[in-house]
């Protein structure tokens, strides 16, 4: 597809619809993300949808808006609001735009809130699934029967009775939150009836979650966007900005390119990120990054033997243990050390390049390359992401990136760091120079101690029992099996079923209980899968604090979002919904919710603070009179800031701008390289741990897999040694594929799928490498299947030379769209792929998973801008 | 003086926020696009390469849009942007037919044509076209090409071995070019 093609894709021709009739049946691969014209009703809620554009100004009013989703960005939106209904929407227009006072520009995701806010689907009433009750469930019609709309009094009285039906039986314990409990204040009325059992998911962190805080490597910013300009070499390790960290970060780095940082992507695809910063690529296949890691270990000592100045041997001993025998901590178990195991002392192979390139794909020179980059005369920032982590037996990676970066001395020096690069910080890390407040409402006690690890979650509900081991990390002793029979699946703020791995071992589960509540405004797949439909607010209806909004933007802003509309439909409050479940438990709904949202987003105004040009300490950002706080009637005390409550909300973000040589930069790490004694680390040690004794103990406590205290390599549950049958003669296996599940640009994890307008621009393929496909004859936008033991789905192939050979890379988070016996997702769902196995620390391994593929051609399969989402349940 | 849009092909990372800002301002429905963003790749494993080309209306000198309408609907304004009057167009897709960019869009819910207007009310207000104001990456620009060129440096170009022949219609863009999209090998991509 080249010149001839690309003449008939910019080329005009007869309309799309005339297009499609003449050729339906080939519809697919002729044009690459062609979408048949719709009218503006298809798209919106009717009575709740969209006056035309061409209203003028004056007519509405313009008012900031949240953009609350967990998308790994946090930008700036404001509504425009006509007669109570948003026409249209903007960015961040509240200041001129620079380098030092960027404009807080939003993606296309928060640009198509209006479209999710009145999504068709949208659950607009509370439902019942039609043959559930909770003396006969029928839990096998789940996800099939029929819905009836019904009232909030009779809703809210099935939920209580379904939630005290367990409780009598089993306790609150039979109750499962398998959503983000520590999250603001969603499950506060679910832990006064006595709580629930939890669920910790590994999600994007991977091991940084379990293995990072302990040795050392917390996910924590590198410098900020001045400092990163200092580097000589900036490393992305795993990192894609691009799809990742919407808004600034990709602004960001690419200043630093332009001020001359040469940037260095390590992974298995050039990425966007990597193609936009014209970064050396190293190639590593997915899941095989100790072996690179340590082969890039033992090429640095190599060079530091034959040149010297590659190790920084001062910065080793002085701020390190375990990485020799003459630097072990104390609380060392066994007699063993990095240096000596990446030497080959004890299994008689010492970690060459030669030796890795077998396992992790990558040239040797390349890891020569890489060796020679990170030593210590050059000035590097050496980044992160979770990606490479977020594997199968990736519980030695925090330790082992923080290994090299310590053994080149890349910390806590101007363009020098070994930090993360995720999410809103990306690209500008440090403390917050605008600090958001406090609500004043503690989150309350679940007086439940289980907790359940992800991927074990689904099979634990139906096996009655499962591993807890919450606390193995402080305390290896707690590890125990114990009993547990699930009645009731709580679904709050987390669309469970699509978005933890596993999904058909879900769905059993889920079929399994008595009962399934789901409390959310999108009629996603956990809402399907349920027998009781909570409809609530999205949080452009109301004046509230929430943790995505407000306290996880980047370091020099903080959002303050106004109230938008009126809820939609028969739509409620969260506050509300647990407020009502109180009651009907006999509770005083004050105990729980001393206060309002609206007393709550206000404390937390009042609390906000900024830094002052010092740079040392921190001032009261907001200036709020008697008279503001009357106007609202609410509580609180006057005070002076840096400017008025009315100018702050009517802006709806206060940032600090910045200059290169103020006093607001940051170095990761600073204090820590400048005083080590007094800044120690929160490890047992206060160094960082090369040799960890509480990280082995901890993971091995789990049982899972057995690892030492020291990084090494071990292959992945499901990784590239699993892809053959036959190691040695380098024989295949039935699944000779590596996949992994990028985050996507489509979607905030599973947020906005159902936005059609997104799914227009951005079609969601699978990724293919060109040469890989050519040999199973699929051509560029064919139709294929994806399939392995535990799952099989459809997409559209994009043949790739960016992706290394036998690797298959399927964005993370759509829609299941799932046939009617339910043995094929046409969405092709990264959890619908993903068996519920784990290993190890009990990580969610997305990106070390094994599948085969073929050219699929039972049928047509539609653009997904085609699928069309109608009103939730049916019921208008 | 000529109008018209400067993209920055070196910073672009293809998000589509410029297509969707545009989407919304317009209140266009699902597919029909007054900007659209392209996905290329040139090369193979493993020094391919990628890139994204961000494209509205090109305002051409020569518009092809403006000589095959049949009723003056798509016409040159004063200040060179071609804009298209929507109560004098009878949908007969001539102009659809006859870009070389496919720029003009038919809406088959109004049965008629309508494209980018380079945000023409926007300008009178004196601000940017929404896509200028949207781009995360400040790759895009609108204004006098002349002022345009002397602020953006040396090396940009209106035509790249994927864009049609610039000679057809004489398009008013200035695109700094990255090195990959050059190439002549390149090969369009879902992304």
């Amino acid at each position: 597809m080249t010149g001839e093609m690309g003449k008939g894709r910019f080329g005009g021709g007869i309309s799309r619809r005339a297009f499609m009739g003449a050729t339906t049946a080939t519809l697919v691969g002729l044009t690459l993300s062609g979408c048949s014209p719709r009218t503006k009703d298809e798209d919106s809620l009717p009575d709740a949808g969209q006056e035309s554009a061409g209203a003028a100004e004056e007519e509405g009013v313009w008012i900031p808006a949240a953009c609350w989703l967990n998308c790994g960005g946090k930008c700036y939106n404001a509504a425009y609001v006509v007669d109570g209904k948003v026409v249209r929407q903007k960015t961040d227009d509240t200041h001129e735009d620079s380098f030092e006072m960027p404009q807080q520009r939003s993606c296309p995701r928060g640009r198509s809130l209006r479209h999710m806010v009145y999504a068709p689907d949208r659950i607009r009433y509370p439902m019942k699934r039609k043959h559930w009750s909770v003396e006969e469930p029928h839990g096998e019609l789940r996800g099939k029967d029929e819905w009836e709309r019904i009232s909030w009094d009779d809703a809210l009285d099935y939920v209580a009775a379904a939630l005290k039906s367990a409780i009598a039986k089993d306790g609150n314990r039979s109750i499962v939150y398998p959503g983000w409990a520590f999250q603001a204040n969603y499950a506060d009325w679910l832990r006064a009836i006595g709580g629930f059992t939890e669920i910790n998911d590994t999600s994007s962190w991977g091991a940084y979650n379990r293995t990072g805080k302990v040795v050392g490597a917390a996910p924590t910013d590198g410098g900020d966007r001045y400092d990163l300009q200092n580097s000589d070499f900036v490393i992305l390790y795993g990192c894609n900005p691009a799809w990742s960290s919407a808004g600034q970060p990709n602004y960001y780095y690419y200043a630093a390119k332009e001020a001359g940082a040469q940037f260095v992507f390590v992974g298995p695809s050039y990425n966007e990120s990597a193609d936009l910063l014209d970064a050396r690529w190293i190639r590593v296949r997915p899941g095989t990054d100790g072996a690179f890691m340590l082969a890039v270990a033992y090429e640095m000592l190599k060079l530091d033997e034959e040149q010297g100045n590659v190790i920084d041997w001062d910065f080793l001993n002085r701020y390190t243990v375990g990485f020799d025998a003459d630097h072990m901590p104390a609380d060392a178990a066994l007699d063993e050390n990095f240096k000596d195991y990446v030497l080959g002392a004890y299994d008689d192979l010492p970690k060459t390049a030669e030796w890795a390139t077998e396992i992790c794909g990558t040239p040797v020179e390349d890891i020569r390359w890489y060796a020679q980059t990170m030593a210590m005369t050059n000035k590097v920032s050496a980044l992160h992401s979770m990606a490479y982590a977020r594997c199968n037996d990736a519980d030695d990676m925090p330790q082992l990136f923080m290994t090299i970066g310590a053994m080149g001395g890349h910390y806590g020096q101007p363009g020098q760091c070994t930090a993360c690069c995720q999410a809103t910080r990306a690209g500008n890390g440090g403390p917050s120079l605008v600090k958001g407040g406090s609500t004043g409402l503690a989150q309350n006690q679940n007086p439940v101690s289980d907790v359940i690890d992800a991927p074990d979650l689904w099979q634990a509900v139906l096996d009655g029992k499962y591993q807890y081991n919450d606390g193995a990390m402080s305390d290896p002793s707690t590890v125990e099996v114990r009993d547990l029979n699930v009645r009731v699946i709580y679904n709050l703020w987390r669309n469970s079923l699509q978005t933890i791995q596993g999904i058909k071992t879900g769905i059993e589960a889920f079929r399994a209980v008595d009962c399934v509540i789901t409390q959310d405004y999108a009629f996603n797949m956990t809402a399907q899968y349920s027998d009781i439909l909570l409809p609530c607010t999205t949080k452009w209806e109301m004046d509230t604090f929430y943790f995505y909004l407000t306290n996880n933007t980047g370091r020099d802003y903080v959002l303050f979002p106004s109230k938008v509309i009126d809820p939609l439909w028969e739509a409620k409050p969260d506050r509300w919904i647990g407020s009502e479940m109180l009651k009907r438990f006999d509770l005083d709904p004050a105990e729980t919710y001393p206060f309002g949202e609206e007393q709550g987003y206000l404390n937390f105004i009042a609390s906000t603070t900024v830094v002052n040009e010092e740079g040392t300490d921190y001032e009261p950002l907001v200036t709020i009179t008697q008279e503001d706080i009357d106007a609202l009637g609410l509580e609180g005390t006057p005070q002076e800031g840096r400017i008025p409550y009315a100018e702050l909300m009517e802006k709806g973000i206060y940032q600090v701008p910045r200059s290169k040589d103020d006093n607001l930069g940051n170095v990761f790490l600073a204090a820590f390289r400048e005083d080590p004694d007094n800044n120690p680390l929160s490890t047992n040690s206060g160094k960082l741990e090369i040799y960890c004794q509480a990280k082995a103990d901890g993971v091995n406590a789990m049982g899972r897999s057995t690892i030492k205290p020291y990084p090494t390599y071990r292959p992945a549950l499901h990784g590239y040694e699993e892809s053959f049958s036959d190691w040695e003669s380098k024989t295949k296996g039935d699944y000779p594929f590596q996949m992994y599940n990028p985050h996507y640009l489509r979607r905030a994890h599973t947020g906005f799928d159902n936005v059609s307008q997104l799914r227009e621009v951005l079609p969601n393929p699978v990724f293919l490498n060109a040469s890989d496909a050519a040999e199973k004859g699929i051509a560029d936008g064919d139709a294929v299947r994806i399939f392995n033991d535990y799952g099989q789905c459809l997409r559209h192939a994009s043949l790739t030379e960016r992706l290394m050979p036998g690797c298959v890379a399927l964005p993370h988070g759509t829609w299941s769209d799932l046939t009617a016996d339910e043995t094929l997702d046409s969405s092709g769902s990264d959890n619908w792929m993903l068996a519920p196995d784990t290993s190890g620390a009990g990580i969610s391994g997305y990106n070390t998973n094994l599948v085969n593929y073929e050219k699929w051609t039972e049928g047509n399969l539609a653009d997904d801008c085609e699928r069309v989402f109608g009103p939730a349940g049916g019921i208008e | 003086m000529t109008l018209g849009f400067y993209f920055d092909g070196t910073s672009c990372l293809g998000c589509k926020t410029c297509s969707i800002a545009c989407k919304d301002l317009n209140d266009l429905p699902v597919g029909v696009q007054f900007r659209r963003v392209f996905d290329y790749e040139a090369g193979v494993f493993p020094t391919a390469r990628g890139w994204h080309y961000s494209m509205a209306c090109n305002h051409c000198e020569k518009p092809a849009c403006v000589a095959s309408c049949p009723t003056g609907a798509m016409h040159q304004s004063e200040d060179g942007t071609i804009l298209h009057d929507d109560e004098a167009c009878i949908g007969c897709q001539s102009c659809v037919s006859n870009c070389p960019y496919g720029v003009p869009q038919y809406r088959e819910d109004l049965s008629i044509v309508q494209k980018c207007d380079a945000c023409a009310q926007r300008r009178a207000d004196g601000k940017n076209p929404v896509c200028v104001d949207a781009c995360s990456m400040r790759a895009l620009d609108f204004g006098d090409l002349d002022e345009l060129s002397q602020k953006y440096g040396e090396g940009l170009v209106s035509e790249l071995p994927f864009l049609p022949s610039a000679s057809t219609t004489n398009p008013s863009i200035l695109v700094k070019p990255k090195e990959a999209s050059l190439a002549q090998d390149w090969s369009e991509k879902r992304q």
